[in-house]
């Protein structure tokens, strides 16, 4: 092999190259009011790599910019030379040149040159005198052509076409030849481009630097995340040999939550922050996610198969808070799946009862065997059912549930203690008392003998550290903290807990770095959290001695930054974050994780109570004190309906308290009922329609 | 069970079965024009319409028992299936050992599956329930000592000083050593055996720790576990999960009855003797080795202040202040550590305020005691900014702000 060189070497002896390709690929996209350049930084020369860092995009004024292609040096020299031009026409005429201005005397320049030119492909972009985006396209002797779009360099063979047919429309049928491209397809399109042709073409690669011109200037976006990954990785290994040298102790999880803050040291120091891109809540993405769901769920859903009625509250949910209405043929579907979940026992089940069997004229199931076999009632699918329900609203989803057989049935999972069994010989946690108590107070059976011992139950269930467990002696959580805090909201019984122990536990749980929630002690940030936790806020906030302040006891924006930021996905950025590969929408639990129904609802819910300040106004909270809730079945149900009504008012929007995080009209979600979930106009709604 | 243990054989579907001819299946998918329908594979569709049509009879049998196991592999979040699987165990009276061990294998695949772990709770209340849990062998648990003497092979063998400790430096595997060859019965065996399969897959698996306190309760493993709660916080420092089970079984077991723990039990220690007040104070050195190692690590700070709250208020200000204070003096990297630790600032913060109205507002020194508090909850809003409005709130509910 070395002689081989050694040759080639010798054979070129003596000869002068003028020119060398350095490989690298520019491409620019001239949109309505807009436009987006990119360009790789690999810069190479036959099979080797001179450097992975080299820019071949150069400003020339506020709103042009120039990308270059072909040989390195000659490109760099074009723009020099074009940029003090530039310069000297605003010293001699005290104005900015404008883009067809210097895209003119480009050319004149690069044909001064005619007979050694430039071994250079430019492109010209940017925003022309009347603020339309503009593209122009040159060869290396200065012939000149003003384009809507145009890629140059090593991989041109491959992204043109692909840029034909999605900017240009080229060989589509049935299309709106007028259709403008908004800049996110725009820049959308630009990333697809570079990520497929990196694939195929050695000569692009390393870093994409993408420029977007508009009104208010010029914006990057660089790819830097790579090489801090590199940087990163570099001190991961320094830790692993830390632990073996027993300096610390280094766990999985201590390794896993480091590389989870290396996303965090990204976007809040590499990224900036400003940048519209990452800082926008892709409602419109979102919306899609969710309808592909009503229209269809993929395989992968399969093991939901037994908690139906929760994806149905997951996507009611997040298509509340996001503003977007379900058509009415939608809600006769969700009606009607979630009246087929209903047992003739009482409660609703996770999988469509027999009695509704679509393919079978029904056998008969007496109650005898639904306690025993069969498609069992779940507590929390009744929850998630009845839930659905209230946020569908209307007199057919009231109408829909049977009351006395669900009392009856919640009834029987009541335990001695104040417990709640979750199904018929199920097992027994606090999720099922938050389940059965929201469940008997949305639908006004709230009887003593599903009161009794509940809230005992529930101080039992607070540890040592002041959280809460599932059951007694069990670690805390911080989702059964919040079924526990809410059930305390329900019964107004917050005399029974050590209030102080628990703050001290649940203001812990946010991440100083992450700003978003972990669940346990020592465990990892997930977005469900937001919601869990983030609503405990809201719920105890009325009851903390002294707090003057009047904010909520966490830092709302933090969270906020980590849902806008790390659960969505981008699929402009990589860095060994995989769930960056799905370019739709939905929110997730956190980066290197997928978007799922579950997440985008939760996410989306601690949006919500992070942003809006909804808590229980302080002066009817005195009426309360030590009263209890009396929903007694003896009490006349008119006095039921004013207290529940009453109640469930209690929790107020203070809009002046509103918190929020990166844009402000796009980012905004709906305000909901911390302890339900559900907006308090459709509590009232539901409340009212009895 | 055949289709499970050999994955190789091509599939038969049920609806093709000459023994499943009489059954007419019960569709899992909803009708035509339904919202959210889910694209159920032919396999999980064909098993599960048959298992709801067996269900529905309720059919006691060999190969409904067959079917339901089937299906619980493809979908373990059927908890009606798993309450079936509970009927035909029951009716076809099987046997539990072999019950377990196949739910072993479901959590091999399924560890955060919630209804696994119920069902095996619930096959031991039955058998208790049936009194047949002594049928697998006796019950009695030899004492930690005991079993150290008896490995031994000699009574006047040196007794290590503290048992977890000598478990973590030499990473003796305490649980292979006790359940393998010490419990009597086969029950216990299992389940001892397969929970600590399940930790070492996950250390922090939530379901898991929350059985095994079922199984510690229900066969009095007290002494066993609280050794296998210390290793596994030697193993991992900020396991959470063990440093509340250690609570778990000091709180249920051994501060409610005042008995020696087995480390006090190896180092001889007079029974007759033992309080209270020495097991929490062995608990204090323990928990403040862990907090010089890793001062940032919220677990033991909370295991041992939550610990003493309940336990020993007494000892909160005096004996633990007096130990974290000497690892603040200490001049090593990690004293430096623990300065920059917000839970090291919050506890001295609870510190000060407790000296502040132990002296009464009568005193001398209340107002220093109160302004070293206050600069404690200054220094936290600067290191922990994010829980910012709570450190402020704690200064407006605590401080007394007259003073200056």
């Amino acid at each position: 092999m070395s002689t081989e060189i050694q040759n080639a070497a010798k054979s070129h002896a003596g000869r002068w190259e003028p020119y060398v390709d350095n490989g690298g690929t520019s491409l620019a996209i001239a949109g309505p009011d807009f436009c987006i350049i990119a360009s790789d930084t690999r810069q190479s020369e036959g099979y080797s790599i001179n450097t992975r860092y080299d820019s071949k995009v150069h400003q020339i004024t506020d709103k042009v910019l120039f990308a270059t292609s072909g040989y390195s040096a000659d490109g760099k020299k074009l723009a020099e030379n074009i940029k003090i031009q530039a310069e000297k026409y605003l010293d001699k005429n005290d104005k900015i040149i404008q883009a067809p201005s210097i895209a003119q005397m480009t050319s004149i320049i690069m044909y001064q040159k005619r007979f050694f030119p430039y071994y250079v492909f430019p492109i010209l972009a940017g925003l022309d005198g009347e603020g339309k985006g503009c593209v122009f396209s040159y060869d290396p002797v200065g012939n000149m052509e003003r384009v809507g779009f145009q890629v140059y360099g090593s991989a041109s063979a491959l992204i043109q076409p692909f840029l034909d047919n999605q900017v240009g429309l080229k060989h589509q049928e049935n299309v709106d030849k007028n259709r403008t491209l908004s800049k996110q397809e725009a820049f959308d399109l630009a990333i697809d481009s570079f990520t497929s042709a990196t694939e195929r073409d050695i000569y692009t690669g390393d870093y994409l630097e993408i420029y977007t011109v508009d009104s208010t200037g010029i914006h990057k976006e660089t790819d830097t995340e790579d090489l801090v990954l590199d940087i990163f990785q570099l001190e991961l290994l320094s830790y692993e040999k830390a632990a073996n040298e027993g300096a610390i102790p280094v766990t999985r999880d201590l390794c896993c939550s480091l590389l989870t803050l290396l996303n965090f040291f990204l976007f809040f120091f590499v990224y900036p922050v400003s940048n519209d891109f990452y800082r926008l809540l892709k409602t419109e993405k979102h919306c899609k996610y969710l309808a592909s769901a009503m229209e269809k769920l993929p395989s992968g859903y399969q093991g939901l198969n037994a908690s139906q009625p929760w994806f149905c509250l997951w996507l009611l949910n997040s298509s509340y808070l996001l503003n977007s209405e379900i058509s009415k043929k939608q809600y006769d579907q969700f009606i009607r799946k979630i009246s087929s979940l209903q047992n003739k026992t009482g409660g609703f089940a996770g999988t469509p009862t027999f009695e509704t069997d679509f393919s079978q004229s029904g056998a008969n199931v007496t109650g005898s065997d639904q306690l025993r076999c069969g498609e069992q009632s779940h507590l929390l699918s009744s929850f998630a059912a009845i839930c659905s329900l209230v946020i569908l609203g209307g007199a057919e989803a009231a109408a829909l549930v049977d009351r006395p057989s669900m009392l009856t049935w919640l009834t029987q999972m009541k335990q001695e203690d104040g417990s709640f069994t979750v199904h018929f010989n199920g097992e027994i946690d606090l999720r099922g008392s938050y389940c059965a108590l929201t469940i008997a107070f949305l639908l006004d059976i709230l009887t003593d003998e599903l009161v009794s011992n509940v809230a005992e139950f529930v101080s039992r269930c607070q540890n040592y550290d002041g959280g809460f467990g599932p059951s007694p002696g069990v670690e805390s959580h911080g989702s059964y903290s919040f079924c526990a805090i809410a059930i305390l909201d329900i019964l107004d019984r917050f005399d029974c807990i050590d209030m102080d122990a628990f703050m001290e536990y649940v203001t812990k749980r946010q991440m100083a770095l992450e700003g978003g929630f972990n669940g346990r002690i020592n465990k990892l940030v997930d977005g469900c959290y937001s919601y869990w936790i983030g609503s405990i806020f809201s719920i105890v906030h009325p009851h903390l001695s002294a707090n003057n302040s009047n904010d909520l006891l966490f830092d709302r924006t933090a969270l906020q930054k980590y849902i806008i930021l790390c659960c969505q996905t981008h699929p402009s950025l990589k860095a060994g974050d995989r769930g960056n590969r799905s370019a739709g929408g939905g929110l997730r639990d956190k980066p290197g994780t997928f978007p799922d129904y579950y997440h985008t609802s939760y996410c989306l819910s601690g949006l919500s109570v992070s942003q809006n300040h909804v808590t229980r106004s302080s002066a009817s909270l005195d009426n309360h004190i030590g009263e209890g809730l009396s929903l007694n079945q003896d009490v006349d149900s008119k006095i039921r309906k004013t207290k529940r009504l009453a109640k469930v008012k209690e929790y107020v929007v203070d809009r002046n308290r509103q918190s929020l995080f990166g844009l402000e009209n796009e980012n905004l979600v709906r305000p909901v009922h911390p302890v339900f979930n559900i907006s308090v106009d459709k509590l009232v709604d539901w409340i009212s329609l009895e | 069970m055949s289709d499970i243990e050999c994955p190789n054989e091509e599939r038969i579907p049920y609806s093709q079965r000459v023994e499943w001819k009489d059954v007419v299946p019960i569709s899992v998918e909803d009708g035509p024009d339904s919202i959210c329908p889910i694209s159920y594979l032919e396999e999980f569709k064909d098993t599960m319409s048959y298992l709801r049509a067996v269900m529905k009879t309720n059919e006691i049998s060999e190969r409904a028992f067959d079917l339901v196991g089937d299906s619980i592999n493809m979908h373990p979040a059927n908890y009606s299936a798993w309450l079936y699987r509970m009927e035909l165990f029951l009716g076809l009276n099987k046997d539990a050992i072999d019950e377990l061990d196949w739910i072993s294998n479901i959590a091999a695949e399924n560890p955060k599956n919630y209804q696994l772990w119920h069902q095996r709770q619930r096959i031991i209340q039955e058998l208790y329930k049936r009194n047949e849990i002594e049928n697998f062998g006796s019950l009695k648990i030899d004492s930690i000592a005991d079993l150290f003497t008896k490995a031994s092979g000699s009574k006047n063998v040196e007794i290590p000083q503290s048992a977890g400790k000598l478990f973590g430096e030499q990473s003796f595997d305490i649980g292979q050593f006790f359940s393998k060859n010490e419990f009597k019965n086969k029950i216990i065996e299992s389940e001892v055996n397969f929970l600590n399969e399940q930790i070492d897959l996950d250390s922090k698996n939530f379901h898991a720790w929350s059985y095994r306190q079922f199984v510690v309760k229900t066969f009095g493993l007290y002494e066993y576990e609280f050794l296998y709660a210390k290793l596994k916080i030697e193993q991992d420092i900020r396991n959470n999960s063990a440093w509340n089970q250690l609570y778990f079984v000091l709180n249920s077991h051994f501060l409610k009855e005042e008995v020696p723990t087995p480390d006090q039990g190896l180092t001889g220690i007079d029974q007759a003797k033992v309080s209270k007040e020495s097991i929490l104070k062995d608990l204090i050195t323990f928990s403040v080795e862990k907090i010089h190692m890793t001062p940032s690590n919220e677990s033991p700070w909370v295991f041992v202040q939550g610990l003493l709250r309940i336990h020993g208020p007494e000892l909160l200000y005096t004996d633990l202040y007096t130990q974290i204070n000497q690892l603040s003096l200490l001049k090593d990297k990690k004293s430096t550590y623990l300065a920059q630790s917000r839970f090291y600032w919050e506890f001295m913060a609870k510190y000060y305020i407790q000296k502040r109205d132990f002296i009464g507002s009568d005193g001398v020194e209340y107002s220093e005691w109160n302004s070293k508090a206050k600069s404690a909850y200054d220094k936290l809003s600067n290191l922990d900014p994010v829980r910012k409005n709570y450190w402020n709130y704690l200064v407006e509910k605590n401080i007394v702000s007259t003073l200056s």
